[in-house]
């Protein structure tokens, strides 16, 4: 009777190990439209509404933890931000200016050609319902799908600036791959315009601007905006600020950090960057698959 | 031997004179309703909470502390059952390649199982001392996975920044997971099907 119920219990593990196993194999050789990945957009359509109702209900028990959390680090905070805004407002007005500068320069240009973000992009805000806890996938749910215009490819912003592209949708919600991410990679330049590269994300949550040109002049804290090139991403999004750059001689390329102005940890609302009609979407692949 | 017997292991008892036996109510379908309705709760938690609970920059694995508590309130079978379907539907929740989860969880389940067949469980120490191990164990055959499938990490930052807090967040909601699982599941300790009597 017991050597029955071994046989039995190593059976069941046996099978379910090689069912996961299966699955592992035929999930990384099928194309996005096979069996395993339509089956997972069908589960997602019917955990989705589940995530969202608990996520709205447990709402003000996260900003709590959140608030509880804030102020341990608050008081040190503070004096930053008091100095941070400063040095904002002084920059708002430059920026102002320079908005009225640029609409100028652009009439003179004969821009008409060019995608001029982001007043061409309808934007669908969407909340976030659910995201990754694990390290080596940095995605967010969000509760826009299909139904909503959401599809494939849209560059994801924040107020801040880029948080990611829509990597799979579901018909009530959709799944954003992270910049963050180590599958991310953004075509990006420097908005002085002096060096361009491809920002990518990596398991640690910091990301990195490769294949920049050596000869190229980077300063720390030079603002980094997505180029736009290959059409993967909107062009123009700020991603973040150099926080070190780095020439090492065995290396090819320039190898910079970079400090995202997102704060991917506390994303609650997200923007959704539909192009123009007519416009092709920028990606027809499902990302990090 | 695989099979543990009442004379090398401590055999284990049913709680509050509860006896599991053949057509108990612990193997009806009511029963396994409330099994999938604990995984499906688990797995909920753990994508819209638990990447909130961030402490000292790791978040826990709610999912995992729950299929160890019925591991060891249900024994190796159904803690590799309850592992799968876990994994399976944490997968699809977060669009992640399937397969991964579902096989740690299953092994995990299924050793969680195994190790409660030989403690005495009504202890609050068993299920933080398995929920630790196990987290360690599952997180580090997933980095190995992951650096198989090509994705680099540094090993310091995958030990110190998600292992061990990852660990020891687990350890800490081990015990008041297992309480309320115990309670919702009827306080039941094994299937009748795997008791060895």
């Amino acid at each position: 009777m017991a050597r029955k119920t071994v046989v039995k219990r190593q059976a069941v593990l046996a099978v379910l190990l090689l069912v996961s196993m299966a699955m592992l194999t035929v999930y990384f050789r099928e194309p996005v439209g096979g069996v395993l990945h339509s089956t997972q957009r069908g589960g997602l359509v019917v955990i989705s509404p589940l995530e969202s109702g608990v996520s709205t209900i447990l709402q003000p028990f996260k900003d709590a933890y959140a608030w509880a959390s804030g102020l341990i680090s608050a008081s040190s905070e503070n004096e930053r931000l008091r100095q941070e805004a400063d040095i904002l407002r002084g920059e708002v007005i430059a920026l102002r200016e320079a908005a009225d500068e640029n609409r100028r320069l652009r009439d003179l240009l004969d821009f008409t050609n060019q995608p001029s973000y982001p007043q061409d992009y309808r934007t669908i805000p969407a909340r976030v319902i659910g995201r990754s806890a694990s390290p080596w996938n940095a995605t967010i749910t969000i509760n826009q799908g299909s139904d909503a215009g959401v599809t494939m490819g849209q560059t994801v912003v924040s107020g801040k600036g880029l948080v990611g592209q829509i990597s799979a949708v579901t018909s009530n919600s959709a799944q954003v791959l992270l910049i963050v991410d180590h599958n991310s990679h953004v075509e990006a330049k420097l908005q002085t315009g002096s060096a361009a590269g491809t920002v990518v994300g990596s398991v640690n949550s910091l990301l990195e601007m490769d294949f920049v040109d050596k000869n190229m002049k980077v300063t720390k804290n030079d603002v980094v905006v997505s180029s736009g090139t290959g059409k993967l991403f909107v062009k123009g999004v700020p991603i973040g600020v150099v926080e070190e750059a780095a020439d090492q001689e065995i290396e090819y390329f320039k190898r910079i950090s970079v400090s995202p102005f997102v704060d991917f940890g506390s994303l609650e609302e997200v923007l959704v960057l539909v192009p123009p009609a007519g416009t092709s979407q920028p990606l027809d692949t499902e990302a990090g698959s | 031997m695989l099979s543990p017997t009442p004379s090398k292991r401590p055999r284990i008892l049913p709680v509050k004179g509860k006896t599991a036996s053949p057509g108990t109510a612990s193997e009806s379908p009511l029963y396994a309703l409330r099994v999938f309705a604990l995984i499906i709760l688990g797995v909920i938690i753990q994508t819209t909470v638990a990447p909130y609970l961030t402490v000292l920059g790791a978040k826990p694995d709610s999912t995992l502390v729950l299929v160890i508590c019925i591991a060891l309130i249900r024994g190796p079978v159904w803690g590799a059952v309850v592992g799968f379907c876990t994994g399976l539907l944490l997968d699809v929740a977060l669009m992640q390649t399937m397969g991964i989860s579902s096989f740690l969880y299953t092994l995990a389940g299924y050793t969680g199982g195994r190790y409660a067949e030989g403690v005495d469980i009504e202890s609050w120490i068993p299920p933080m001392v398995t929920v630790f191990i196990a987290s360690i164990v599952v997180q580090f055959v997933h980095a190995v996975i992951m650096f198989l499938l090509g994705i680099e990490a540094s090993v310091s930052f995958v030990l110190i920044r998600v292992v061990l807090p990852t660990a020891v967040l687990g350890a800490l909601l081990a015990a008041p997971m297992f309480i309320l699982t115990r309670w919702w599941l009827g306080g039941d300790r094994r299937g009748a099907l795997f008791v060895e009597q």
